[in-house]
């Protein structure tokens, strides 16, 4: 196997950090929440800070056991209203501690994931973690510095600085750049990577907007080959409101000289009928090959992507306060079907939910979906039940869950028949120990060709 | 056997859960209620799995005029749920073999949560299911004859023939 070179250690050093800021966000609260009571001008902290452990086993179907231990934390934490809004600050980090240290990543474990291919056992992501400054001048409306994503049409994580501007009532600019960030690159070097990009959004008048949006990322791809790539991304939205409860959206956007894709959404809103119906149209108009990581189509593991059309097609109806259903439907067609292959198909999928509130008593609501979706050498099913006792005011007190979810994997149906079925139970309850504290449990069990069970118990902090 | 890093982040952990339970009950009775009224209608039936159209139509693709999401959510809870809350499908058997299914039907689903590094670095350095015992040994007529197994192509892992 081409085992590449790991170099890319998070440092324990993170880890403490964010324990630290953790430590901090649950003595914070306590003392700006009744600051924010007496005072709205105060500051307001808000977030949570959840613990996980997580219990793992295996049995394969050769009576080989596997187990593996977790741990996870997770902080997040807002602070808006500092010094009556001039400031906020956003944060938001991960943290995970493999306990067992067990990760021989040379030969097969089924419970081997993400979080064992890094040489370290901790692993930890910073997602946010940025200063806002609001209305620095007339016109400026946010500066945001730091750990950031994009808001605007392509979702980027980025080191840098963001800038808001709103000139005129119908008029509103966007400007960032910096160094993006790339989670789990192989080599963990993100080299002289950059990103630059900006946005303009144009209100003309209550009921059309425009958007125009450019990106430019550059990526130093050092695992490979040790090439650099540049892309550089047009995007050009229009918006209209047909009535106040009937929208749509279409976005066209060109890549390095040469159309990318077209997306079209509408969607529509009947509130006395208890109804949505949405639909969303999306062409691809060329191939897609080797990009940045951030616009790449997974092309290093998937290969070409090649053009297709799809249409998405949803609705869902309400049927007085006790009953929900939702229905879907989706198909994919290649431009030209004789590009279709392992990683580029078409296919069909149906889907569909009904929930009921208030299933044989008040507290307790049913949840069933199904969803089916069929190509020419493959098809996937699956079927779920969830059934959730809630209690307290609006369920906020706790909640006691048990559900079951079966899928069907069928491959090449004409070549070389396998069918694997998954079914899998869950146990999982929540219950408020205090205001703001909260215990989560869950056990489940999932058969398929493997035997697993997976127990978890944390807590969590509201904040 | 737990590591000398797992002793620490665990004793560090009972640090902080000890504070938090102080804290939290030391910080009153006061719940926090971020939003103050019942979530919307639409919120009801399967919405975790069907909120995609709605939220790129009122927040994301609608410039400054559709901020509806805003009313009760911050922006970095796409992110939070996004980054840590895997969707149903996605037991162990979809981690390791069904996922390739569904990569291939549908990249742009996969794409709302994952960047391309995610999948480089699993297919680099977790070992499939195939690569156990003698592996080295059975590996050529695998590859050569069989193709490999079904969804999961060498290709997909090893970039260059290595003969």
């Amino acid at each position: 196997m081409n085992k590449l070179v790991n170099t890319y250690d998070r440092p324990a050093v993170l880890l403490l950090a964010i324990v630290l800021i953790a430590g901090m966000g649950t003595v914070i609260p306590a003392s700006f929440a009744s600051a924010a009571t007496d005072d709205d001008s105060g500051p307001v902290v808000s977030g949570y800070l959840s613990l996980r452990s997580v219990v793992r086993s295996a049995e394969t179907d050769s009576q080989e056991v596997f187990r593996d231990q977790d741990l996870y934390g997770e902080l997040r934490l807002d602070v808006t209203r500092v010094r009556s809004g001039r400031f906020e600050v956003h944060f938001l980090g991960t943290v995970r501690d493999d306990l067992d240290g067990k990760s021989d990543v040379s030969t097969f474990d089924p419970l081997e994931d993400i979080g064992n291919t890094h040489t370290s056992d901790v692993m930890a992501q910073v997602y946010e973690a940025h200063l806002d400054i609001n209305d620095l001048f007339t016109g400026l409306t946010q500066v945001r510095l730091g750990r950031q994503d994009s808001t605007r049409d392509q979702q980027v994580f980025f080191d840098g600085a963001a800038l808001d501007l709103r000139p005129a009532r119908f008029l509103s600019f966007t400007l960032y750049g910096g160094a993006p960030v790339n989670f789990f690159e192989v080599d963990g070097k993100e080299g002289r990577d950059t990103v630059a990009g900006g946005g303009i959004d144009i209100a003309a008048g209550q009921s059309t907007g425009i958007s125009v949006d450019y990106l430019a990322i550059h990526d130093d791809r050092t695992y490979f080959d040790d090439r650099s790539l540049t892309d550089r991304l047009w995007s050009f939205k229009v918006w209209q409101r047909f009535s106040r409860n009937v929208k749509a959206t279409a976005k066209l956007r060109y890549q390095n000289g040469e159309s990318r894709d077209l997306n079209v959404r509408l969607l529509g809103v009947l509130p006395e009928q208890g109804a949505e119906i949405g639909a969303t149209y999306i062409r691809q108009f060329h191939d897609q090959t080797e990009q940045t990581n951030a616009l790449s189509p997974f092309y290093d593991v998937l290969g070409t992507s090649h053009p297709y059309q799809s249409i998405d097609v949803r609705m869902r109806k309400l049927f007085g306060e006790r009953y929900a259903v939702d229905l879907g439907y989706f198909q994919r067609e290649l431009l030209k079907s004789a590009e279709s292959g392992t990683f580029n198909r078409e296919y069909a999928r149906a889907s569909a939910g009904f929930q009921v509130n208030g299933f044989l008593f008040k507290q307790l609501s049913l949840l069933v979906t199904g969803e089916r979706w069929d190509s020419e050498e493959q098809g996937f099913s699956s079927a779920g039940a969830d059934l959730t006792y809630a209690y307290g005011r609006s369920g906020k007190a706790g909640s006691l869950s048990f559900g079951t979810y079966y899928s069907l994997f069928k491959y090449d149906e004409s070549l070389q028949e396998e069918r694997d079925r998954v079914r899998t139970y869950y146990l999982k309850g929540r219950a408020a120990l205090a205001t703001q504290l909260s215990l989560t449990a869950a056990y489940e069990l999932e058969r398929s060709i493997d035997r697993y069970q997976t127990a978890k118990l944390g807590v969590r902090y509201d904040f | 056997m737990i590591s000398n890093t797992g002793k620490r982040v665990i004793l560090t952990v009972i640090c902080l859960i000890a504070g938090t339970v102080v804290s939290a009950i030391v910080a009153g009775a006061a719940p926090v209620e971020k939003v103050p009224f019942p979530r919307p209608d639409t919120h009801r039936g399967n919405w975790v799995e069907n909120h995609g159209l709605d939220a790129q139509t009122n927040f994301l693709d609608a410039g400054p005029e559709g901020r509806t999401c805003l009313v009760c959510h911050e922006k970095n809870d796409c992110i939070s749920c996004h980054a840590t809350r895997p969707p149903r499908d996605h037991t162990n058997y979809w981690r390791n073999q069904g996922h390739g299914m569904a990569a291939g039907a549908n990249r742009e689903r996969c794409s709302l949560c994952h960047r391309q590094d995610y999948c480089v670095r699993c297919h680099n350095e977790t070992a499939p299911r195939s690569h156990t015992a003698n592996w080295i040994d059975r590996h050529c007529q695998w590859c050569h004859l069989e193709g490999g197994a079904p969804g999961a192509p060498c290709g997909v892992c090893h970039r260059r023939s290595p003969h």
